[in-house]
């Protein structure tokens, strides 16, 4: 609002403007106010939806709610709590590693596979589709299909088993607490890697296509041609992924619910399956506030890292 | 300003308007929402009634079976209610209500997983109190006395158990028959049999925490049971003893052993590893030769014995330590049924809850065809239905007997405090993986008691003679 007062002001008092300024001024401040207008509906949605959960999280943080008797004010001591709660860190612990491996595996599994694609020329859009359709499955579906493959009496162990292979046999791979939380991470990379060929592929097939002769006829090999055309062209594609991968290893909840629920013996728990257990088998809303009012934190601490990230490509 | 505008008699219309719009406002909406009964004669209930039906699948097909056992029957003795049955699924059920209770909505019943889960309910004011009816209906004379005492929060009658169980010992007949094994009767019987099951390459108990992490809770209740004792448990829950005393300590540890020798489901991984049609399928087909669980399993067992043409059979936990009783029933409620104090039509409301506790035969009928349990109310084994699988009725009188008798012991689900139950599921898996010692599991367990003990939460206890 006082950006626009300022603007008419400098308008209307300019000596030296052309005769239709002012009504060029008038055009704009009305415009200003539709696209205002037009934000409006959805900024109070946001505001119901999204600030209204926001505000009351940060107040229950400080309560001793139990999600249904009255609220009282306990201080600081959720936040106390939480310091020292070994299920948290272990859970926030879970959450990291999960982080690492999707920075890792599927980040690279995206990138090769978008680069083989992006040189293939017949057939190119079926394998889009093959690699695309495990991202388009639901989550209980996918969960299901490799909980079987992966069960140690009906699954892969039982078929090589009955060849007279024995590798498998005791592997229990959502059932060992040393296996379970790279088991879910396995199996949720497995429905979303085809997601980052697609969006890879996409980002690769924006570059200028005389980049990539520039190379060639300097001799560049695949590789060469891969670390200096297509990582450079792609940077802004790769920061939005890194920004989804970084927020979706914070929340993810679907997969380890399905195939383990945090199991066994928390081995495979994550913070996002602690705050429901938090409010709905504790019965303590509050505690749970303080959780979930962390992990945005933390979400928070990434977006800004992530918003700098993409600020200096642009720079670049 | 608005005083001033006031004066003008166009302003002044406009105003009286207004204001008439949003004093009308509330009871227009009242009028679309309430369940107002409509006018009848004296004595008739009528209106609508909300009840959201937490169920194991949504399926339109069980959808419609529950309505058939739960809606028409009463909808045919009061034709001027209408019950709308709003299916839930089960995981999340309560919380769903939960979230409804605090927007101020709700269904007019009030459905959770026992007293435990009722506590936080009634000490917000959410129950109304079902004393009166209780009284007129004279319910003290047909139910059991830990059922009655189970729903009195805070003084008042509030929460009715709809269904109880108890955790019995199955054991594979055809199996036992074939190798004349006998049923173990103490820790030495059992010890011994368990060698001869290993021998002969079978698993001497069905488990697996595959499908529902909290299913360890059920083993950890049967040893407290048969290693420390209902009357041990009693007086920890009385604040008598503590959860630290070496009955509680030994009989963590006991389950622990036995767990990591391979006695439930061939060894620990294997455990939180096995699915439930795994568990069944293998008890039936004889790879595993007994079960530690609830009356609840009773469908279930009939489903994957038939497929097996096997027999299935049924005895009272063996006590496992000196001095400990034997016969004793652990009771379990299944869930408790309650009417939303806020509920419009709190007549017709109690009508229902007077119906469910009074017209056994649809009961029966509920057992029957949907795998429901039974009522905790006193009954003659000579009115239950021939159809009844006669196991299914052996069962449950000797529950009502143990009943009757205060023969009974406590599970965690039912009998413990939300913060003890809450750090069970939490941590009970970490004893098997050798994460957590039962000494420590015991500390922590006291710690939570003492916490629940603070806040008043600890589930009306009932007596046991089981000493």
């Amino acid at each position: 609002m006082t950006q626009l007062l300022a603007s008419a002001s400098v308008e209307s008092a300019a000596p030296g403007a052309v005769p239709t300024a002012p009504r060029r001024g008038r055009l704009r401040r009305r415009g200003r106010l539709i696209a205002i207008a037009f934000v409006l509906p959805a900024l109070a949605v946001n505001l119901l939806v999204i600030g209204g959960p926001t505000v009351s999280s940060i107040i229950y943080s400080f309560t001793d709610w139990n999600g249904i008797t009255a609220p009282e004010f306990v201080g600081l001591d959720n936040w106390v709590r939480l310091l020292g709660d070994d299920t948290f860190w272990n859970a926030l612990g879970h959450n990291f590693i999960y982080l690492l491996i999707f920075l890792t595996a599927p980040m690279a599994m995206g990138l090769v596979g978008a680069f083989m694609l992006s040189r293939i020329r017949r057939g190119a859009a079926l394998f889009r589709v093959l690699f695309f359709i495990p991202y388009l499955l639901v989550s209980v579906i996918n969960a299901q299909i490799w909980r079987n493959l992966l069960d140690p009496e009906l699954g892969i162990a039982s078929v090589l088993r009955g060849m007279g292979i024995h590798w498998l046999d005791d592997v229990y791979f959502f059932a060992d607490k040393d296996l379970a939380l790279y088991s879910v991470a396995f199996v949720d990379n497995w429905h979303f890697w085809g997601f980052l060929v697609v969006l890879f592929l996409a980002a690769m097939q924006g570059i200028d296509a005389s980049q990539y002769e520039a190379a060639r006829i300097d001799g560049a090999n695949a590789w060469q041609e891969f670390r200096h055309v297509v990582l450079p062209g792609i940077r802004p594609t790769l920061t939005f992924a890194l920004t989804i991968i970084a927020i979706g290893a914070l929340l993810v909840y679907d997969y380890p619910f399905i195939l383990t629920a945090g199991g066994p013996a928390g081995s495979s728990d994550v913070a996002s399956l602690l705050v429901n257990r938090t409010a709905f088998v504790s019965r303590e809303a509050g505690y749970a506030s303080t959780i979930a009012l962390a992990l945005s934190l933390l979400g928070g601490v990434f977006l800004i890292f992530f918003n700098i990230l993409r600020r200096r490509e642009e720079e670049n | 300003m608005i005083i001033k505008n006031l004066k003008n008699p166009t302003h002044r219309s406009r105003w009286i308007a207004a204001i008439a719009a949003v004093a009308a406002a509330p009871l227009l909406l009242a009028g679309c929402t309430a369940d107002a009964a409509p006018d009848l004669p004296a004595g008739e209930v009528g209106g609508k009634l909300t009840y959201w039906f937490a169920m194991e699948s949504t399926d339109d097909e069980s959808v419609a079976q529950m309505r058939e056992t739960y809606v028409d029957p009463f909808e045919a003795l009061y034709p001027n209610v209408t019950v709308d049955l709003i299916p839930q699924a089960d995981e999340g059920a309560t919380a769903k209500v939960q979230t409804a209770l605090a927007a101020g909505q709700g269904p007019d019943f009030i459905e959770t997983a026992g007293s435990a889960t009722a506590i936080p309910f009634a000490e917000a004011g959410y129950l109304a109190d079902l004393g009166p009816l209780a009284e007129k209906e004279g319910w003290k004379d047909t139910m059991f006395p830990w059922a009655m005492d189970m729903g009195v929060i805070d003084g008042k009658l509030v929460a009715m158990p709809v269904t109880y169980e108890t955790l019995v010992l199955y054991y594979n007949k055809t199996l036992f028959d074939e190798h004349g094994w006998e049923v173990p009767t103490d820790r030495a019987s059992l010890e011994s049999l368990a060698e001869e099951m290993e021998d002969a390459g079978v698993t001497p108990f069905t488990a697996g925490n595959a499908d529902y992490f909290g299913a360890t809770e059920w083993q950890l209740s049967a040893y407290l049971n048969q290693v420390a004792g209902p009357g041990a448990i009693h007086d920890a829950l009385a604040g008598e003893i503590p959860f630290t005393d070496d009955v509680f300590v030994d009989s963590v540890q006991m389950m622990v052993d036995d767990f990591q020798n391979g006695w439930y489901g061939g060894g620990v991984k294997q455990y939180f590893s096995t699915t439930d049609p795994q568990k069944y399928a293998k008890f039936a087909n004889g790879d595993a030769g007994m079960f530690i669980s609830g009356s609840w399993e009773l469908f279930a067992l009939n489903e994957y014995f038939g497929e097996s043409n096997s027999d299935w059979a049924w005895a009272p936990l063996p006590p496992m330590a000196s001095g400990v009783p034997s016969d004793v029933c652990p009771l379990s409620v299944g869930g408790t049924m309650s009417i939303n104090a806020a509920s419009k039509n709190i007549p017709a409301a109690e009508a229902y809850v007077k119906w469910m506790f009074s017209d056994i035969d649809a009961r029966w009928n509920a057992i029957e065809t949907i795998g429901d349990l039974p009522l905790p109310v006193a009954f003659d084994p000579a009115d239950v239905p021939e159809s009844i699988d006669p196991r299914f009725t052996e069962q449950y009188t000797a529950i009502s007997d143990a009943s009757l008798a205060e023969n009974v012991g406590y599970v965690t689900w039912t009998s413990f405090g939300g913060a003890q139950e809450a750090y069970i599921l939490e941590n009970v898996d970490r004893l098997l993986t050798g994460d957590l010692s039962a000494k420590d599991f015991c500390k922590a367990l006291d710690e939570a008691y003492q916490k629940d003990a603070a806040a008043g939460v600890i589930p009306p206890l009932f007596d046991t003679s089981a000493r």
